[in-house]
């Protein structure tokens, strides 16, 4: 704003001091409301609805465990460096929430490709169950690949999971009566339910966890402020 | 007098059909509005279903059960989150207060279909049975719907 400010008087507008600060008024209201500003900024902090997208004090990096994809692939931090990632936990015999949050995933997917292309192309999206003991790598694939091909899923032994997780402020614990009771005890004997975290984590390209996105879960504000959060980020930390 | 016997029959007669057509009315006054089942993945060994059940009497009424074909058994549930952690609850019975209605969706109260026995995909109908506290059962067909998100 000092810019339009400095800007040399035209003699024309003799009205002065208040017509150039109503061309100023005018201009900071027009960039306001496009949200330019927001990350135009020498601070860094980007204007985000914190009720959508929750920076974390401090970024946190992704602890050296060592997770299995859906493919059986080992996976671990490295596989973070260079991508944006949005991060859910849960798993996949979860009959109620689990679903509508993959939907989310699924969703933030399809408009990250139609609005931000370029982002889409650095951003991925990962599934890792908590509940190895039930969710094998193809469990897991069927599961997501009934969301959306694209989200990667993954899980690990339940040690080095609690080890990735934790520091995250992420955590989970089975519930195993639930279900239960003790007629069918044998045959439901794995029936249990897993109380979980239920934020989206945002992990950056260094793989350190930024930010989360808590519920609710809803897509379009999920994605313009990781667009908005990113933008801000890489044009002050490139 | 013959005359005035055969009126007392027909208005007898005429009374009875009124109580007959009054009967259903009786039964009308919960009535359960877009019942759905949630298409799952394949993964899935429990399906959630969800409707609007609206109770037009001046008494409470509790659903306290269902049933279905192909199913291991019912329960009612209600999700919900405590500081960020999302629980499922297992509720004995689901409120439909008087003059009122009861909304089970997602994210919130659903009935709890455990233990399919076959896939269930979009487009399939499942007869589910409610059944209410006062012992009246209502057997509804619902849908097995794609989530929106899926749609």
């Amino acid at each position: 704003m000092r810019h339009a400010v400095r800007t040399p008087p035209r003699p024309r507008l003799q009205a002065g001091g208040a017509a150039l600060a109503i061309v100023t008024l005018v201009a900071l209201l027009a960039l306001t409301a496009s949200g330019w500003w927001l990350f135009a900024g020498d601070r860094g902090e980007p204007e985000i609805d914190v009720a959508v997208l929750k920076p974390m004090p401090a970024p946190i990096a992704l602890p050296e465990e060592e997770l299995v994809t859906d493919d059986g692939e080992t996976f671990g931090p490295a596989d973070f460096k260079g991508k944006w990632t949005l991060l859910y936990f849960g798993y996949t015999l979860c009959p109620d929430i689990c679903p509508v949050e993959l939907g989310a995933l699924r969703r933030v997917g399809q408009l990250l490709d139609e609005q931000h292309p370029g982002l889409a192309e650095r951003t991925q999206r990962i599934f890792i169950s908590v509940d190895p003991e039930r969710d094998t790598p193809k469990r897991i694939r069927d599961f997501t690949g009934y969301f959306d091909p694209a989200i990667v899923g993954a899980t690990g032994s339940e040690a080095a999971l609690e080890a990735f997780a934790a520091p995250l402020g992420v955590g989970w614990s089975k519930r195993s009566n639930h279900y239960r009771d003790d007629s069918d005890r044998k045959e439901t004997g794995d029936d249990y339910l897993v109380d979980h975290t239920t934020a989206i984590l945002l992990v950056d390209p260094a793989a350190r966890l930024r930010a989360v996105f808590p519920t609710p879960h809803g897509p379009q504000p999920m994605v313009d402020a990781f667009h908005r959060y990113q933008q801000a980020v890489e044009d002050t930390q490139p | 007098m013959i005359s005035l016997r055969r009126s007392t029959t027909r208005i007898t007669a005429l009374v009875a059909l009124a109580l007959a057509m009054l009967a259903p009315a009786a039964h009308a006054e919960i009535s359960v509005e877009d019942p759905w089942v949630a298409e799952a993945p394949p993964t899935a060994m429990a399906l959630a279903g969800f409707m609007t059940i609206e109770n037009s009497d001046d008494v409470d009424r509790k659903l306290v059960g269902a049933e279905a074909p192909g199913f291991d058994r019912i329960e009612l549930h209600r999700s919900v989150e405590v500081d960020g952690v999302h629980q499922m609850k297992r509720e004995d019975a689901i409120l439909v207060p008087a003059n009122g209605s009861a909304t089970l969706a997602p994210g919130g109260y659903h009935v709890m279909l455990i233990g399919l026995q076959e896939p269930k995909r979009a487009g399939d109908r499942i007869p589910l049975t409610l059944i209410f506290d006062d012992g009246e059962e209502m057997t509804v067909t619902v849908p097995v719907r794609k989530r929106e998100f899926m749609q």
